[in-house]
């Protein structure tokens, strides 16, 4: 069974429509990128599927494991697995990264009836992701996101997955404004969390992170639609060819 | 006798008040000290003199007394008959039991409960003070609050009896915090207290001064309370003043700061309890490089109204102000932070900041910010700011999506929004303690306990071996 359906999924922003009519089948263990030029609607998939609330389905469905994910709130698709790691991550002054971490946790073991992990627990396991993300300790008790640097906030990002570890994880341009260092441990983390039970969408712009991460399948996003599906030889050829050529061959 | 000139006619809502006054003075039978009646006197004179303050006063404006003024409250001359238990203060104070402390209910000093180490001598009740060490005493109480004060403050020094004497002798520097624990009773009477403070700071001293005001039952009261602080040169005082009393409590305080020479002057004032409190509190840089930090924190919800009234006046060269002023204001609460910044002629090189922000968990509760800048020298670098928002949705989605769920994502955002003012305060239980007040007066309850940072035993440290810095208790 898919881990996620998307079917003729239709998304507006303010009455805009942006997607429109998108379909998309994940299973467990593969790994999607959905690549597509600027304002084409790749953040909005993202936003979509974790359940921003500015941004509006009108039509269309998703079936997540099983369930309606349309009817979830944000925090039930965390709960229940879905993992967006931010375009922007948010800084929220005031909260300490560990402390934030704990709280999510504990929150998506809850749900998964399992027993809430102690501040011993958790930092014996914090220590061993934050390896994950060649992150200092000292990380963890700044206040989250605040201060840190791009690269920092897009590594952040993959501690707080390798931490919760999700059954569907979506990134939205983890990619965009790394230095090739950052890139490198970005994408490493990523393959480091590629599972058979773990699916993952990668959403970017731009070809690079496939060069660390390879695919299982390439998706090109234009106008609110996916208009051409295939293996990763597609990444290199909008790579060479870039996106006006695909633009002309579906006019 | 002065009491003979008092009329009782001219204005029945002094009527309680100058009939407390008339008794004190009957029973004092002259046992006071001839300047200490003097004081008393003018201040009593002067009470009945100017009417007490309407929104039509400028620095009034937004505070309506009249619930305080038609209540006819009955000050207090005695202490309750009934003390208060050691675990019930234990409970209230905000430093850990064995801390230097003064105890005092509706403004009368109960040495049984206090408890001030050898060291700290000259920590001691006012009306001890004004016997033993009567010279001290007399050079500085009632010399700071300003004439102009409103009747409240004139009230206060009308009716002084008792209170907290701390004295810090040139050179000594005391680390751990002396708390000053002011208790209103509750008696079935609306009751008023007169709570008074005298702190004096040497050349070369530092200290740490708490002073906390609570309840010991839920009936009205009315604390009146007036602080004197003097800093010597290069003096250091670090003060925190946390107002949780009940939320039949009204609050009037009138706190006057005399900074000398590069002394350091750095506070935290919190209100979260009272249905209306006003803290009028006035910093003067008399010396050149005197600095001072005021933080503030008001969590108001349903008909609370909090005003916080600060002056800063700098009247010398290479003087430095700071002051973050924050409320969360929820229901049909109302804030008011007034904050003037004087910068005399002559008083160059002043370097004053003031930030007041804001968040708005209610479309019924107001809030007036009002910064004034009296700038009279031209070498000055001054700025102020004010916000007013709501949470930033985009951050709670952000903790949403990592399976927070609405309620704590709100309280986790508000908490940070409030508990960053208590990041400064180094006493460990002090920031414990208002950090509890806080969550209690949000009625939040976070997940992982009330610190937003992850509490670790140094066992646990130590075994885990994670980086400093961890948030220990």
């Amino acid at each position: 069974m898919s881990i996620l359906d998307v079917k003729n999924l239709h998304v507006a922003v303010d009455g805009t429509e942006i997607l429109e009519g998108v379909d998309l089948t994940v299973n467990p263990g593969e790994v999607h990128a959905v690549m597509g030029p600027n304002g084409s609607g790749k953040s909005t998939l993202a936003q979509a599927l974790a359940g921003h609330p500015s941004y509006t389905v009108t039509e269309g469905s998703v079936t997540y494991d099983g369930k309606d994910l349309l009817e979830m709130s944000p925090e039930e698709r965390a709960r229940e697995g879905i993992f967006l790691a931010f375009q922007y991550p948010v800084e929220v002054p005031g909260v300490a990264n560990a402390y934030f971490l704990k709280a999510a946790l504990n929150a998506i073991r809850a749900h998964r009836g399992e027993e809430e992990l102690d501040g011993f627990e958790f930092l014996a396991l914090l220590k061993k992701k934050l390896k994950t993300v060649d992150m200092e300790d000292s990380f963890m008790n700044r206040p989250v996101n605040e201060g840190f640097s791009g690269g920092e906030k897009k590594r952040n990002e993959i501690l707080q997955m390798a931490v919760l570890e999700p059954k569907l994880a979506i990134l939205d341009e983890t990619d965009s404004g790394l230095d090739i260092d950052s890139l490198r441990i970005v994408a490493g983390g990523v393959e480091k969390l590629r599972s058979p039970d773990r699916a993952m969408i990668l959403v970017t712009h731009y070809q690079r992170l496939l060069n660390y991460v390879t695919p299982d399948f390439v998706h090109v996003l234009m106008d609110g639609r996916i208009v051409r599906s295939g293996g990763p030889e597609l990444a290199h050829e909008l790579e060479a060819k870039g996106y006006d050529w695909i633009k002309q061959e579906i006019a | 006798m002065k009491q003979a000139t008092i009329s009782r006619k001219a204005a029945p809502e002094k009527d309680a008040y100058l009939a407390a006054i008339a008794e004190l003075q009957a029973e004092d039978q002259g046992r006071s000290p001839a300047w200490l009646a003097r004081i008393r006197n003018s201040a009593a004179e002067r009470f009945q003199r100017v009417g007490f303050p309407t929104t039509h006063d400028e620095d009034w404006k937004y505070t309506n007394v009249a619930p305080i003024v038609r209540t006819q409250f009955e000050t207090a001359l005695e202490p309750p008959a009934r003390a208060p238990s050691a675990d019930e203060v234990d409970r209230l104070a905000a430093c850990g039991a064995g801390a230097a402390r003064l105890v005092f209910v509706d403004g009368h000093y109960l040495a049984d409960l206090s408890l001030v180490p050898a060291g700290l001598r000259p920590v001691v009740s006012l009306a001890r003070a004004i016997v033993d060490r009567a010279d001290e005493v007399e050079a500085h109480l009632a010399r700071y609050v300003s004439p102009s004060e409103s009747a409240f403050a004139a009230l206060n020094t009308a009716l002084i009896q008792d209170g907290a004497f701390v004295f810090i002798p040139r050179g000594v520097i005391v680390d751990e915090p002396i708390e000053l624990l002011f208790l209103s009773s509750s008696m079935e009477r609306p009751t008023a207290s007169h709570p008074r403070a005298l702190i004096v700071l040497e050349t070369g001293s530092a200290a740490t001064v708490v002073e906390t005001y609570a309840s010991l039952g839920g009936e009205p009261h009315f604390t009146n309370a007036v602080v004197e602080i003097v800093l010597g040169e290069g003096a250091s005082l670090t003060h925190r003043r946390i107002l949780e009393e009940s939320e039949r409590t009204f609050h009037i305080g009138t706190i006057e700061v005399h900074e000398s020479r590069d002394s350091v002057y750095t506070s935290l004032n919190v209100a979260a309890g009272p249905e209306l409190a006003r803290n009028g509190l006035n910093v003067r840089l008399t010396g050149p490089g005197a600095s001072c930090s005021l933080n503030g924190l008001t969590v108001s919800r349903s008909s609370q109204h909090v005003d916080n009234h600060t002056l800063i006046d700098h009247a010398t060269p290479h003087g430095t102000s700071r002051q973050l002023y924050k409320g969360v204001l929820d229901d049909t609460s109302r804030t008011v932070f007034n904050g003037k910044i004087l910068v005399r002629p002559g008083a160059q090189a002043t370097d004053a900041q003031q930030s007041n922000r804001n968040l708005l968990l209610s479309s019924q509760a107001t809030l007036d910010t009002k910064p004034q800048l009296e700038i009279l020298a031209d070498d000055v670098r001054c700025t102020h700011g004010a916000t007013v928002g709501q949470l930033d949705e985009d951050m709670v989605f952000y903790l949403k999506s990592r399976g927070l769920g609405d309620d704590a994502s709100r309280a986790i955002l508000t908490y940070a929004f409030a508990s960053e003012v208590v990041e400064s305060v180094g006493e460990v239980s002090v920031r414990s303690h208002v950090e509890r007040l806080i969550a209690r007066a949000l009625s939040t309850s976070l997940p992982n306990g009330h610190a937003l940072t992850l509490t670790l035993s140094q066992r646990e440290r130590g075994q885990v071996g994670v980086a400093e810095p961890w948030t220990d208790q």
